[in-house]
């Protein structure tokens, strides 16, 4: 009896809170019938406590007070607690038939992992920006468009995905993910500066695929790093591109991984890159990653576009002087696509205008592009891409000179062109490790020849011929892994080998009558060379305040004699203060690479040669401080200071010069090579220096973009103490870009701008001395300067979408104000032997016009 | 001590900076510039003149009133040259000794001060060797050979003179093979090649030169009667002068890309050549 009693008790009991909580249960069944009031946690409690008879057991932080609900109609109070509870990350427990207890829920670990590619091309988006929301961070993909992110303690991830000229995309995921595909839709009047609620902004300039005023009204998608103040807009004539006191060859380029040696056309008029089959372009000037070596001055690193795997996409354009095809094609839907590009120029129509003292010229170029891409998996891929290209410069020109009825004749011939293969694979190992692995070959070969005659009054005949030839092969085997979050940030590490082969030819000979009489010079012979490099870098955030990227290249270059290690440390201390971002880079660099180049013009009459055991690498150690500062949506300032020390940089001993009698017009035959029958007695190493500053401030909305730029540069050499200090010849203090564009509407657009920039540096025979004989001697290294560089460049563009694809029209003018830009002069002596100077132009007005269509 | 650490390695950058600085040519300052041929059998002549800018008025630049100085090293004689006229100074009757050093010092006021040396080259040693039975014969190839035996280095010539043939002037156009023509104004000398002379064979002090008359320039074999032997020898200066100026046109063109260093001169403090010339005419058989 006593038992049976103990038992009802228990059952009375447990039915009792059961009970409670039936009936509470039963009360979230009930129908919730909200008052205007109801839209604040407060005033809803109040009414389910008045109303219901619930009371709530919480803590009071778990409920924001300032959250506001939508008013709903009528809806159970289970609906109303999956609102303002459930969804809300709060879990409750019912403890009896009015109580309730309120609580956090306790939140997970969310992870995800994709790849993040354009919305358009299907083409992946190099270092695009993730921020996520909830933890305030940010994220850089992987230059395959990789990205990998996790959050602890959270239940959902508010991650917004943006990229440079990108319009930005938001998600939110409440569990983790993997192989996740996230589509930009491009917007080239996207701000450079990506703003989220956390300002970023890429530490490399970005080549925009797209039309940029080129002198020959082509795209051109290297005339946006042109913008950025650190990079001068060079000269007519110069070939390569000029970095913080740079000489030209000290840029690395890179096209799919492989090195480029020579990127330029014609003297600098166009670069190889088309725009329609490059996917991007990054420049780095400074802070450069320890993932780079080899150069002193700055990185270009190319990609080139992989194809679309879903649909057929082609641009056709042609112009005034020259045509560019491309197209992009599935071979396998969704696996593999196929791309090809291809550009012809026909400047021969404008060649004469170029050269009319000549009475035969000759220039054209032509620039082909081929990439396979598969596949594997979305996560693993592989491709083949292939690039070649080659340069021809012909002049002849034939005169009689002065009251000696002497005929002169000079006929120079150039040819100059890259060919580069490269084997990608790019595979995303789990959500932590990608890899990115290369094969390859690159190819550089350039070949000058100058033919010159002069016969006198009795006939006898003088033939002088000069040649100069360089070839670079370079087989290439590389690998890299990024590694993300660990411990300690992001790690990255790899490696790379490099065997180099060289044949410089540096060669004169002089006939008289059909004899032999002079021969000097090297003729080639090849020497090779095995170069690697080692890397490791780590980058650590310090919250969202500041961030510290130290790495370390290694690197060894052996040849059959020598040997040189070098350990190049990297650092790159970033703060983000407001919206503010400053770096402040400190780098040492090397060079085992150089080029000899002839003062004078920017045509490649120059030797590439390898450091030796006679020829020492190049170093440089450079501190530059970066600012950039977004004032609002629309204006923002960036500015850049450097200063760089260089040991060990190269130039041609005095006379030891080449000098290709391209454009003198003089009688000229004393000895064009020295009578230092090996280019390496030639060479001779010295120190160099060089400082700067500079900013860029830009203005960008719907409508209007505007920016302008002013940079202050100072380069001085040193090759011998007895000469002294002198400025290089790439020392042009003073360098402006304005530029303008205004977008009148979805058709129309006009461009325009302004380019200033200080005259070259030259030697010049100052100093006339009377003999006999007589002499024209110069007084220093460098000591004169060109005039000043500058020109007004506009453009229109008209642009209309059809059902089956979109013509554009570009029609332009180059130097509006047709004003001679002096790249070349020399002391010239007219027929009554009195000296004058003669100044060459290249590039005056220049009008341009395109079509292309694309779909 | 942190203080002074970082005084130290900012002086350091900032000297750094400092030295690389480049200075600026300030206004064209020219240089004398002093040509003079010593040749002992004409009185002492040194033309002085000035350099002026390249794209400048290239004429009256005649310096003509300059100090100018010859000394013998050996006499210690000093000559005080008197200017006559468009910056030529002649000594007053006094000639160069051969086998003797001589300097010379030039001052003008708002040059720099100029110094030189040299030697004029001393041939009063000269044997020529003719094989005996070749006299009186004609139409019949003979050698001949010479010993020239001088205190100091020199650089010889030779030619061969035909009876009656005059010495080639300088006017008279030269085969484009042969660029040893010099560009001076004095006629006459014709250096057909310098040491070592074909055929010839030295042996430190003395040079020994042997030749082969064949035929006169009509193309006739000559007799040896009518056969002179001309020597020219030009002291190290005046050579590597005329080996540096070898241009047909007399006017030597230093491009944009020629090295500072690379104009002639053994003046110190000035432009030119100061050198020393010597020659001799003596018939293979008398």
């Amino acid at each position: 009896m006593r038992f049976l009693r103990v038992i009802c008790f228990i059952l009375l009991y447990l039915l009792s809170t059961n009970s409670n909580k039936l009936s509470a249960q039963g009360k979230l069944s009930e129908q919730w019938i909200p008052n205007p009031s109801d839209t604040t946690y407060e005033n809803i409690i109040e009414h389910l406590e008045v109303d219901y008879q619930l009371s709530f057991n919480y803590s009071p932080n778990i409920l924001k007070s300032d959250h506001v609900f939508p008013v709903r109609g009528s809806s159970s109070i289970k609906e109303l607690f999956d609102l303002i509870f459930i969804e809300q990350s709060i879990d409750y427990d019912i403890l009896d038939d009015t109580r309730i207890l309120l609580y956090r829920r306790k939140s997970n670990k969310i992870s995800i992992s994709g790849v993040i590619r354009d919305f358009e091309s299907k083409e992946s988006i190099p270092a695009a920006s993730i921020f996520i929301k909830e933890t305030n961070q940010f994220i850089v993909a992987t230059d395959d468009g990789y990205f990998y992110l996790e959050a602890n303690d959270v239940d959902s991830l508010s991650l917004t995905f943006n990229s440079i000229s990108y319009n930005e995309t938001s998600q939110v995921k409440r569990k983790s993910e993997d192989k996740l595909v996230v589509e930009l839709k491009a917007n080239v009047n996207a701000p450079i500066i990506v703003i989220t609620p956390k300002i970023v902004a890429n530490d490399y300039i970005k080549g925009t695929p797209g039309p940029g005023i080129s002198p020959l009204g082509l795209d051109e998608i290297t005339e946006q790093i042109k913008n950025n103040p650190m990079v001068q807009n060079g000269n007519e004539g110069q070939t390569g591109f000029v970095v913080k006191g740079s000489t030209t060859d000290q840029n690395l380029i890179l096209m799919d991984g492989m090195p480029v040696y020579n990127a330029s056309h014609i003297g600098g008029l166009s670069s190889i890159f088309i725009g329609s089959a490059v996917k991007d372009v990054k420049v780095h000037t400074s802070g450069i990653s320890a993932q780079y070596g080899g150069k002193l001055a700055s990185v270009m690193d190319i990609q080139i576009k992989e194809g679309n795997t879903e649909e057929i996409h082609g641009r056709f354009t042609t112009g005034l002087t020259g045509a560019e095809a491309h197209i992009e094609s599935p071979i396998i839907k969704n696996k593999t696509a196929l791309s090809l590009s291809g550009r012809y120029s026909w400047l021969d129509l404008l060649s004469d205008s170029f050269f009319e003292q000549y009475e035969d010229s000759s220039i054209n170029y032509y620039d082909v592009y081929a990439k396979l891409h598969h596949k594997i998996s979305a996560t693993n891929r592989l491709s083949l891409s292939f690039y070649k290209g080659n340069d021809q410069l012909y002049l002849l020109s034939e005169e009689r000179l002065g009251a000696n009825l002497i005929t002169d004749s000079a006929e120079h011939d150039f040819n100059w062109g890259n060919e580069i293969l490269s084997l990608q694979w790019n595979w995303l190992i789990n959500k932590a490790v990608s890899v990115n692995s290369k094969i390859g070959y690159s190819k550089y070969k350039l070949r000058g020849v100058g033919e010159y005659f002069i016969s006198d009054i009795d006939e006898q005949e003088l033939f002088t011929d000069i040649s100069a030839s360089s070839e670079i092969q370079d087989l290439v085997a590389s690998t890299k892994f990024d590694i993300y979050n660990t411990s300690i940030g992001k790690v990255n590490f790899g490696a790379n080998v490099i065997l180099h082969s060289f044949k410089p030819e540096l060669l004169e000979i002089q006939f008289v009558d059909g004899v032999i009489t002079s021969e000097n010079g090297t003729l080639a012979e090849e020497s090779k060379a095995l170069e690697v490099n080692g890397f490791v870098e780590n980058e650590i955030e310090f919250g969202d305040r500041a961030t510290f990227r130290g790495g370390l290249h290694i690197s060894n270059f052996s040849d059959q004699d020598t040997s040189f290690f070098i350990i190049e440390p990297r650092a790159k201390m970033s703060w983000k203060i407001n919206k503010q971002i400053i770096d402040l880079n400190l780098s040492l660099n090397h060079q085992y690479i150089h080029l000899l180049t002839n003062p004078g013009t920017g045509l490649p009459s120059d030797l590439w040669v390898p450091s030796s055991k006679d020829i020492s690498p190049a170093r440089s150690q450079e501190l530059s401080l970066d600012y950039r500062l977004n004032f609002n949506e629309n204006w923002s300032f960036q500015g850049h200071a450097y200063v760089k020390m260089m040991t060990s940089i190269k130039s041609y001993k005095g006379t030891s010069d080449v000098i290709f009698r391209l454009l003198g017009e003089n009688i000229e035959l004393g000895q064009f090579v020295t009578s230092e029958p090996d280019w390496r007695d030639r060479v001779e190493e010295g120190r160099g220096f060089s400082t700067g500053i500079g900013g860029l401030i830009k203005y960008e909305s719907e409508k209007w973009n505007f920016f302008s730029s002013y940079s202050y540069n100072y380069t001085s050499n040193l090759f011998n103490q007895q000469e002294g200090f002198f400025f290089a010849r790439h020392h042009r203090p003073h360098d402006i870009l304005v530029q303008a564009s205004f977008m009148f509407n979805e058709n129309w657009s006009a461009c325009t701008k302004f380019v200033y920039g200080s005259g070259i540096r030259y030697t010049f025979p100052a100093e006339f001395i009377p003999g006999p004989p007589v002499e024209f001697r110069p007084l220093g290294r460098n000591l004169e300067t060109l005039d000043a560089f500058h020109h007004l460049d506009v453009n229109i563009k008209y642009k209309k979408k059809y059902s089956y694809g979109t013509i554009d029209v570009n029609v332009g003018v180059y130097n509006l104000y047709n004003r001679e830009n002096i790249f070349f002069t020399y002391l010239k002596l007219d027929n009554n032997l009195a000296p004058e100077e003669e100044k060459i132009g290249l590039l005056r007005l220049l009008p341009n016009a395109s079509l292309s269509f694309s779909f | 001590m942190r203080t002074t650490n970082k005084i130290l390695y900012l002086s350091t950058i900032l000297s750094l900076v400092l030295a690389s600085c480049v200075q600026e040519p300030g206004e064209f300052k020219p240089s004398l510039n002093i040509i003079s041929l010593l040749n002992p059998d004409e009185a002492f002549e040194v033309i002085v003149s000035h350099t002026a800018p390249a794209l400048g008025n290239h004429d009256n630049l005649e310096v003509k009133d300059a100090e100018v100085y010859i000394i013998n090293n050996q006499t210690r004689e000093e000559i005080l040259l008197s200017h006559t006229k468009n910056g030529s100074y002649i000594s007053n009757g006094v000639k160069p000794i051969p086998g003797h050093d001589y300097e010379i010092q030039v001052e003008a006021p708002g040059f720099e001060k100029a110094f030189a040396a040299t030697y004029v080259p001393d041939l009063d040693n000269i044997e020529v060797f003719v094989p005996e039975n070749q006299s009186g014969k004609e139409k019949i190839q003979f050698t001949f050979s010479a010993k020239l035996q001088s205190s100091n280095s020199s650089y010889f010539a030779y030619e061969i003179i035909y009876s009656g043939q005059e010495i080639i002037e300088e006017e008279q156009d030269v085969p484009l093979d042969d660029l040893s023509v010099p560009v001076n104004e004095k006629p006459g000398l014709i250096i057909r090649s310098l040491n070592p002379i074909l055929g010839a064979v030295s042996d430190g002090s003395t040079t020994t030169i042997s030749g082969q008359n064949t035929t006169n320039p009509e193309g006739e074999l000559a007799s040896i009667e009518n056969v002179s032997l001309r020597i020219v020898a030009v002291s190290p200066q005046y050579y590597d002068y005329l080996m540096h100026e070898q241009d047909p046109n007399g006017i030597h063109y230093s491009s944009v890309y020629v090295n500072e260093n690379d104009v002639f001169t053994n003046f110190v403090g000035a432009y030119g050549v100061f050198g020393g010339l010597n020659e001799r005419t003596i018939k293979l058989v008398e």
